[in-house]
């Protein structure tokens, strides 16, 4: 593979092929998007209530919050929940909109109250109304819940404190009591390898919560190590093992920890993939020095001298940090 | 079985006054604007067997437990003054601790602080790692400050703070024995990042500069001077590590990303070069024959500087072609370049009274260079049709540029991998029943690891159903199967993880229950070259059964809710059973005062060794006010 050298770092063809792609996709973007949103964007009040890529014809053609709590009590207990409140805080007639917001246009139902002329459980489009940066974000990294047709409502809660599910005490805009419990529903070998012996845990009934590694919007809270391959997520934690080394153990680089290790949860202790060390290590290196005797226990436990396995900054065969 | 309750009255004393305490608290709380609420619950803990093993599980111990604090202090009607307190952990019953509060004014600032702590402990009696002892926390601050009075953009800095102090005693290899040495850890990570992020404008796009200091400042010393065997006359008697490690790790971070009615982008670009630095000296010293005959040092006083670059970017595109179809297109790409280099000197030093002293040993002068180069694209066709169903395929296209060498010696390593692979699925959503099912299949050309799987087919099944009046079910099922050839590593894998479960809700929510039962089997056979030249092959067999209980319900004033999770592996290379289960029986014994009875049980079996096994019962008392 050709390569060329830059004087602080090494960038291949492909590197440049794909900057030079990214950059035209944003010029392009800029160039398609501007003159559109100069035409969407009408009024200030559109666009101070986030609706400005709602698609909503008219902020003025909405239905007053009072006349739906009129016959539905959720119009008057909306605003004392999470999402309500939030609401409340953003300012402007953003409560008072919020019922025809999600469950759009409600003139048909009052003429006629009936469940087909309203639409009960909003869709995702509703969300996107103030929410309209997430549908790009969802596509970064969570294509597969598109696929698979994960809607907001699926994760998030609604709002309305009085329904079953409605609003959790802890976390008051999922559907879950926790994050983990949320995507334990879908994701079972996950949630099950968390009840392992040997798993990542908070706490009594605090399960290791599943955003602390994982970015479902697409965007990461730390900003600085989930989108890096080489330990990924799990040196946000394990700084200690953040590199870069001297003498890097190759697979950790090249295959992240989960070449040794079982993130979610193991049987084995320090979530490792096999029960005897030797065995995970044997795999790989065939080369071993023959006076390492199999049949003494210091010998089947390569780390015992080894200790430096992430990586070593000092000694080749990793027997120090 | 011994309890440790009896033991700590003093403790005890004090966490009564801590209740105490805590019950006035409440009061002046609720009149002064104060909503939320706030629990906090008192353990004790009975156990038998290993209490190291529990600790190295759950690292769960008796004491206070700050179960729950959530405060919200507003201001009134007329302002957005509002402050959060959330809380939870803190007391030293559990491993983890969590604290933030935010505070929101009347202005475009927003604040906000967060404190983490983490316990890790681990000391196994039986298995490769006994002669590992860690007991070490990790505490983490994060303040954060926030301009949003733009109305399309909102501009940010965070400041972080990582610690991770206490021990670790491992194995140190020395004069052909194994004795045992003690690190005292004092390891900081400083981050500054000022983020820049577009709001409520077509392209959401975020700019984001941050720099981290790590510094590493740990020491060593003899946790015993006798070797771990025994028996051997010569002494461990000195270590030290007087190192000054630096690691600079400046980030920029991009991200870019708009949708519109036919073509969503978003994409991300990630630059990081990191700097490692570190001089000093590591050693440690023996007396031989007890010192009777002299003493023996080993010492590295070495320089060791990294240069690492890492570029990283992700692109993805959207395309909704016609009503129901949608064409995804998405590229990722990884550089991460490193060299590295370490001079100096190591010694080995003889004193003798005879002799005096002599030094053995030699310059250290080697570069290592460790490059990894990866890209992969994937193309998806996806359809929605009417009635629920959807349909999706596509196939991916990756390389893998792998490089190194660890010496002047040593021959390079570098391998260039091209591999490809393909996906179908089929997908059924409507009337509250979910189905999908999809197949994966991917292989290559060349392999990085002997233990790199060459074809790996991976079958998901998964279907959820709401029955109404209530009632949920759920069925999954993943089944992958991967190999490579008899002249690499032999490698035969085969997993199957299937299950399913069924729920209950009750209308109001006060009510409900449900049971899970997963299935997870794993085996795993790799053909080894053992040290002697010979043949071997190392297997590893999992059969792990999970049955999971959860419910909740109320009897009269009384709130029960319970749990229980039973584990058991019968699988060929460590078969064990595990049972966690809990309880809970709470009551309003005032408005808005709730007591709360609550107990645990622990229990972990492995079945061809004892060391490790514990049982041990949790209980205790938990208080919790609901202000208004």
């Amino acid at each position: 593979m050709t390569t060329l050298r830059l004087p602080e770092s090494t960038f291949t063809l492909r590197a440049a092929a794909m900057l030079a792609a990214l950059a035209a996709v944003l010029l392009a973007l800029a160039l398609m998007v501007v003159p559109a949103a100069a035409q969407e964007m009408g009024t200030d009040e559109m666009a101070d209530s986030g609706m400005a890529d709602s698609g909503m014809a008219d902020a003025d053609d909405y239905v007053p919050r009072e006349i739906c709590a009129g016959c539905h009590e959720q119009g008057d207990t909306f605003p004392e929940g999470h999402h309500g409140r939030l609401m409340a805080r953003a300012g402007g007639d953003l409560l008072e909109r919020s019922c025809t917001i999600c469950h759009g246009p409600a003139e048909k139902h009052i003429e006629e109250t009936s469940k087909e002329t309203i639409n009960r459980f909003p869709k995702d489009d509703a969300c996107l109304t103030c929410h309209p940066s997430a549908k790009g974000r969802m596509s970064l990294t969570t294509p597969a819940h598109q696929r698979f047709g994960v809607a907001c409502l699926d994760c998030h809660a609604p709002g309305h404190p009085e329904l079953a599910h409605g609003e959790s005490k802890a976390e008051p805009m999922l559907a879950a009591d926790t994050a983990f419990e949320l995507c334990a529903s879908c994701h079972r070998p996950q949630a099950s390898a968390a009840r392992r012996p040997f798993a990542h845990r908070e706490g009594v009934d605090r399960p290791f919560d599943c955003t602390n590694c994982h970015a479902v919007h697409g965007d990461n809270r730390t900003g600085r190590l989930l989108a890096v391959g080489d330990g990924g997520a799990c040196v946000a934690c394990h700084t200690e093992k953040t590199g870069p080394f001297v003498y890097p153990h190759p697979p950790r680089g090249v295959n992240g920890c989960t070449a040794c290790h079982e993130p979610h949860g193991s049987n084995n202790p320090r979530l490792l993939t096999r029960r005897t060390v030797s065995s995970l290590c044997l795999e790989c290196h065939t080369n071993v020095p023959s006076f390492h005797d199999l049949t003494q226990a210091r010998y089947r436990a390569c780390q015992t001298c080894h200790v430096a396995v992430h990586g070593s900054n000092r000694d080749r065969a990793l027997f120090d940090e | 079985m011994k309890s440790c309750w009896q033991s700590r009255s003093g403790w005890a004393g004090a966490s009564l006054l801590a209740l105490a305490l805590a019950l006035a608290v409440p009061l002046p709380l609720a009149a002064q604007g104060w909503s939320g609420v706030i629990g906090v619950g008192v353990i004790a803990q009975d156990d038998s067997g290993s209490v190291d093993s529990f600790r190295t599980q759950s690292d769960l111990d008796e004491g206070l437990v700050l179960e729950e604090l959530n405060l919200t202090y507003a201001a009134g009607e007329e302002s957005d003054k509002e402050l959060t307190l959330r809380a939870w952990g803190f007391g030293g019953a559990e491993p983890a601790s969590h604290a933030r509060i935010d505070l929101a004014l009347d202005s475009p600032w927003r604040f906000d602080l967060d404190y983490d702590r983490y316990d890790s402990f681990f000391a196994l009696g039986g298995g490769d790692l006994a002669l590992r002892a860690d007991e070490w926390k990790l505490e983490r601050w994060h303040g954060g400050v926030a301009w949003d009075g733009w109305r399309k953009a909102r501009l940010s800095l965070d400041l972080r703070y990582h610690e991770r102090s206490g021990s670790v005693v491992r194995p140190l290899y020395g004069l052909n024995e194994l004795y045992p040495l003690r690190l005292d850890l004092d390891e900081t990570m400083v981050e500054a990042a000022l983020r820049f992020e577009t709001k409520d404008t077509p392209v959401h796009f975020v700019l984001e500069q941050a720099y981290a200091t790590y510094e590493r400042a740990n020491d060593r010393r003899p946790a015993d001077s006798e070797n771990l065997a025994g028996g051997d006359p010569d002494l461990f008697v000195g270590a030290a590590e007087n190192l000054d490690e630096t690691r600079d790790v400046p980030t920029t971070r991009i991200l870019a990303d708009w949708a519109g009615e036919r073509v969503e982008v978003a994409a991300s670009l990630l630059y990081r070069p990191s700097e490692l630095e570190s001089t000093g000296d590591v050693s440690s010293t023996f007396d031989l024959q007890g010192g009777s005959i002299g003493r023996v040092s080993f010492i590295d006083d070495l320089t060791s500087k990294a240069d690492s670059d890492a570029l990283v970017g992700n692109l993805r595109l959207g395309f909704h072609l016609a009503p129901g179809w949608t064409l995804r297109l998405s590229g990722d790409y990884r550089d991460t370049a490193t060299d590295a280099t370490v001079v100096g000197l190591t010694l080995f030093r003889i004193t003798n009274p005879v002799f005096g002293t002599v030094d053995i040993g030699g310059e250290v002068d080697e570069s290592t260079v460790f490059d990894v180069t990866e890209d992969e694209y994937r193309l998806t066709l996806e359809w929605q049709g009417g009635g629920g169903w959807s349909l999706w395929g596509g196939g991916s296209t990756s390389s893998r540029d792998v490089h190194w060498r660890f010496a002047g010696d040593d021959p390079d390593f570098d391998v260039t991998r091209d591999a490809d692979g393909w996906l179908a699925g089929v997908g059924y959503r409507h009337g509250g029943v979910t189905a999908s099912a999809e197949y994966q299949r991917g292989s290559f050309d060349s392999y990085v690891f002997r233990t790199d799987a060459e074809t790996v087919d991976r079958l998901s099944l998964r279907a959820s159903s709401q029955l109404g009046g209530g009632w949920s079910v759920r069925l999954q099922g993943r089944f992958e199967d991967s190999d490579n050839p008899g002249d690499v590593a032999a490698l035969d894998r085969s997993s199957q993880s299937y299950g399913g479960g069924f729920a209950w809700d009750s209308e109001d929510g006060e009510s409900g229950f449900g049971v899970d039962l997963d299935l997870a089997d794993l085996t795993s056979d790799v053909a080894l070259v053992l040290p002697d030249g010979g043949p071997g092959l190392s297997t590893y067999d999992l059969s792990l059964l999970s049955i999971a209980l959860h419910g909740r319900t109320q009897v009269g004033p009384a709130r029960l809710s319970g749990s229980a999770v039973r584990s058991e592996d019968s699988g060929d290379t460590w078969p064990l059973e595990s049972i966690v289960a809990r309880g809970r029986v709470a009551f309003d014994v005032f408005t808005g005062t709730e007591l709360a009875i609550f107990g645990e049980y622990w229990s972990y079996d492995e079945e061809r060794a004892e060391v490790d096994d514990f049982d041990v019962l949790r209980y205790g008392v938990a208080l919790a006010w609901r202000l208004p």
